[in-house]
């Protein structure tokens, strides 16, 4: 077999594995991405056999919805009927639940554990980034070099295999693979690569990011597949592994997606009423220049806050992804490490800088310097803990510091947080960020002002917005907690699991420049006042609290801007109330809740949404929507759907990725989620593991999507999406793109249009797919 | 400061393990970077003497908290095995902290093999889909 040969095969099974994120840049993606071209039903039902997972929600969470009346008797009396299922909706639900109660008694011994666990093993081993003080060694060889050196000391491998490895991977593949025709070689590398989807992903992550660690420390698929089918081999353990037995006779499946859709149905029935009343209360409002716009992540955590701060003033708001339209990564002033800061699919094409403001280089300095003295502190720490003889020494020595030290990040977190040694200020106040091309040679150079306007000229045109009000903000989002491994999980999907006020900053600068301001008059007829000031802003999702970048801001607005502070903190106010359901110092119990390292839950995050509204804010601004996110978009202005095209390849895809990554992670939080956090380990800085060993995590912890291990908080459904536009936008942009339209024709995605060519009337998108009820109808 | 003396007894264990862990700390001051020779030398010996100085401090409330128990001034006499082991202890060590063992790849996996955890892991069962 040749290399090339072997390498197209396992591509070809690697589309049953989606991609890990490393904790440290989680990105909430699709684990099916591979299976999209399938229908949703037939890519559950091919995934669920290969990973051993169950993919629709479980019969306790229909029990739930159904108790909580999120699920109409008609809808799902109807879709039984129509599939041939003649019971009730309840008799089907309790046959799920007697199905379910069987099957939880059925677990059985892997009898791949030992291959699993030596898997596992090695990989961690390798793929360490930085945790362990004492690396593996031969690692700048590669994976498949490193592991070969090493296994001929490996006792848990019989001897006699130790002395014929193959030199290369390609040989040990094609030796083990011999004997097996083209079909069963791919079942074998499908069924291999999907025993340990997470470790698996994290390996395709890091081949496709091109990630530091794999350019100094290579791994790769076919590495992978050739140390776990050497050791399958010398563990005599059979090379193409059974899949687990499924009762084909089951309808089981079919009757869960009956419900799911009947789910589904009930919230968007609820969805349209809601858009339908909020659009006629927003006709007979008046529309008042507002004194000041702020823009937001369409993030669902805005929707509460966009509601409350335009009922606190006079303040108009728009919600737009999160990266501000910046294909651009990020280079931090302190440590120079570079980190992607716009959606994880679409390549990054600037680079941003930090500049020592006019006049700060002092402080510049100071900056740094504090950060050189907290790392050196850090790291002094670390290695009088890790080194062998000093931990006997200084772990006793200093373990009263350390005890009492703990109580008080238990009892007093806000107090422990303050006096933890680290920048208490960010460097916002002290630089300014600077744009130029990612891979020029001169790094630094600036870009040309066409493109620093069509920049511009993108988020106003995505948000339908060509009234300035004097003061513009935007606001990028970040969370703060303590202890938690997936803390970019809640920081901006957008910004790939990072803060969005770096986007934010830096689109504020280029709006601000008149040179800018002058070209976008000039060329395409965009006037913004010489008043209008725009400024950045952070959103803190776990407290509320919104921080303005206003160092820079003139005389002339500080009234302003002291009016929106006011506003700002009535809102934390307020918000906290409502979203911690907390009368009394909620805005405390939101510190703490971010501060306490005991805390598993420190916000719900993106839990519990449903829905996409693509649109103006007169669809919602009348409503509550704290399920949906949110983009502006004003279809008048958009004359040949081009600006409706970018959100739908753009943030519509990342709310995609969201969108399922949620569903899976509550559907099976075991296979395609964290589990419990309770539990976690980390691993090698870069992952976590369940007890003493286990699949990598890909999905959230249990915590971020249930109340309970047997009581969801995110409803387990698909999302709902809701474009106002003419129809006829839509159709031109599907006929072109592919992806997108698979995405919805195979039911990933949920898409409605509101067609204001005729009268708004809602109406789901065709639905192409043919989705075939093999068995029970 | 402890009035230990310098006799030869277990207790040259602890005085061992000291003397290490505060070797450690003025080692990993004197090789960062960032610090200028001056902050170094005044740093350093500052570091050395409240290390010394809490170890002291440690050591007397230690013993006054147990004053009451018996044995309490008996020290173990030094033997043949805890020599034995305090040398391998200090091999070890330098081995480590000279970074000996990369070149000694059958000492890691020998070392990673007995530092695993409890075999049985979570993969060890699954559910039967139906």
């Amino acid at each position: 077999m040749n290399q090339e040969g072997l390498l197209h095969k396992i591509n070809q099974a690697a589309q049953v594995v989606g991609k890990t994120w490393p904790l440290y840049s989680f990105v909430t993606a699709n684990p099916l991405s591979g299976y999209e071209q399938l229908s949703f039903l037939e890519a559950i039902r091919e995934a669920g056999e290969l990973l051993n997972a169950n993919l629709l929600p479980e019969p306790f969470m229909f029990r739930q919805a159904w108790e909580a009346k999120k699920i109409d008797p008609e809808h799902i009396q109807s879709k039984l009927r129509k599939a041939g299922f003649y019971q009730s909706a309840q008799q089907s639900l309790l046959e799920m639940e007697a199905h379910a109660k069987a099957q939880s008694a059925m677990e059985q011994i892997n009898e791949y554990h030992d291959l699993d666990r030596l898997t596992v093993k090695w990989l961690s081993l390798f793929l360490d980034e930085g945790m362990a003080p004492w690396p593996m060694p031969f690692k700048e060889m590669g994976f498949y070099t490193a592991w070969r050196k090493l296994i001929v000391f490996d006792n848990e491998i019989k001897k006699k295999n130790k002395r014929k490895i193959p030199k290369t991977p390609v040989e040990a593949l094609t030796f083990v693979l011999e004997g097996f025709d083209e079909n069963q070689q791919i079942e074998v590398l499908k069924r291999h690569l999907s025993s340990l989807p997470g470790w698996v992903g994290f390996i395709k992550f890091r081949m496709e990011n091109n990630s530091i660690w794999n350019k100094e420390f290579p791994v790769s698929l076919l590495d992978y597949l050739a140390v776990r089918l050497w050791m399958a081999y010398s563990l005599d353990a059979p090379i193409l592994p059974k899949l687990p037995p499924i009762d084909k006779t089951s309808n089981l499946i079919t009757l869960k997606y009956l419900w799911l859709e009947a789910w589904e149905s009930t919230w968007q029935d609820n969805f349209e009423r809601r858009i339908k009343e909020s659009l006629e209360k927003s006709i007979n409002c008046q529309k008042v220049k507002p004194i000041a716009q702020l823009v937001f992540c369409l993030d669902t955590r805005s929707e509460l806050l966009r509601r409350t701060l335009e009922q606190l003033g006079n303040y108009e708001t728009f919600g737009s992804a999160g990266a501000f339209g910046l294909p651009m990564d990020y280079c931090h002033p302190e440590n120079g490490l570079v980190n992607k800061s716009s959606p994880a699919m679409v390549p990054s094409k600037y680079m941003v800088h930090e500049r020592p403001m006019a006049n700060n280089e002092a402080k510049a300095k100071g900056y740094i310097k504090e950060g050189k003295q907290i790392g050196a502190y850090k790291y002094f720490l670390k290695r009088l803990k890790n080194i062998l003889p000093s931990a006997f020494g200084f772990v006793e020595g200093a373990g009263l510091y350390y005890g009492g030290f703990m109580l008080m990040r238990l009892f007093k977190p806000n107090a422990a947080e303050r006096l933890t040694i680290k920048h208490h200020k960010g460097c916002e106040h002290i630089y300014e960020p600077h744009i130029s091309r990612i891979h020029k040679s001169d790094s630094r150079a600036d870009i040309p002002l066409e493109e620093k306007a069509a920049l511009v000229k993108g988020v106003f045109d995505s948000c339908g917005w060509r009234d300035f009000a004097p003061l513009i903000v935007f606001t990028g989002h970040a969370s703060h907690s303590a202890n938690n491994p997936f803390a970019s999980s809640l920081d901006c999907g957008a910004c790939a699991g990072n803060p969005g006020k770096r986007n934010a900053r830096m689109l504020a600068k280029l709006a601000n420049c008149s040179s800018v301001r002058q070209l976008l008059k000039e060329k395409y007829g965009i006037y913004i006042p010489n008043e209008t000031i725009f400024i950045a802003a952070e959103h803190i999702t776990s407290s509320d609290e919104v921080i303005l970048f206003d160092q820079n801001i003139p005389e002339s607005h500080q009234d302003l801007i002291q009016q929106l502070k006011r506003d700002l903190s009535e809102l934390k106010k307020s918000m906290t109330k409502t979203r911690l359901n907390e009368p009394q110092n909620a805005v405390s119990l939101a510190k703490i809740k971010s501060n306490s390292w005991s805390e598993s839950r420190p916000e719900w995050g993106l839990s519990g949404h449903a829905g996409y509204i693509i649109g103006p804010r007169a669809l919602t601004s009348n409503g509550t929507f704290n399920d949906c996110f949110m983009s502006s978009y004003d279809w008048k202005i958009d004359k040949d759907g081009s600006i409706l095209k970018a959100i739908m390849q753009g943030p519509l895809v990342v709310v995609q990725w969201i969108s399922n990554h949620y569903y899976f992670s509550t559907v099976d939080n075991n296979i395609l989620g964290g589990g419990s956090k309770i539990t976690l380990n980390i691993t090698g800085k870069h992952g976590a593991m369940q007890g003493n060993g286990s699949d990598l995590k890909m999905g959230l912890p249990l915590q971020s999507v249930m109340v309970t291990d047997k009581r969801f908080y995110h409803n387990p459904i698909r999302i709902s999406i809701l474009i106002q536009a003419p129809k006829h936008f839509v159709d031109s942009i599907l006929v072109e793109d592919s992806k997108l339209s698979a995405l919805i024709n195979n039911g990933w995605i949920l898409l409605h249009i509101m067609d204001p060519e005729k009268e708004n009337k809602i109406e789901k998108y065709p639905n192409t797919s043919k989705i075939k009820f093999e068995e029970g109808a | 400061m402890t009035n230990k003396g310098l006799k030869l007894d277990g207790g040259i264990f602890l005085t061992l393990i000291v003397a290490i862990t505060v070797g450690q700390a003025m080692d990993n001051i004197l090789t960062r970077q960032e610090l200028s020779v001056v902050k170094k030398a005044i740093i350093g010996p500052i570091v050395f003497f409240i290390s010394i100085g809490l170890y002291a401090l440690m050591y007397n409330s230690a013993t006054k908290f147990m004053v009451d128990m018996p044995m309490i001034d008996h020290p173990e006499p030094l033997s043949v095995l805890q020599i034995v082991f305090g040398v391998i202890f200090l091999i070890g060590f330098f081995i480590m902290k000279l970074g000996i063992y990369e070149g000694f790849p059958w000492l890691y996996v020998k070392l990673v093999n007995d530092s695993q955890p409890f075999k049985k892991t979570v993969l060890r069962y699954k559910k039967t889909l139906k």
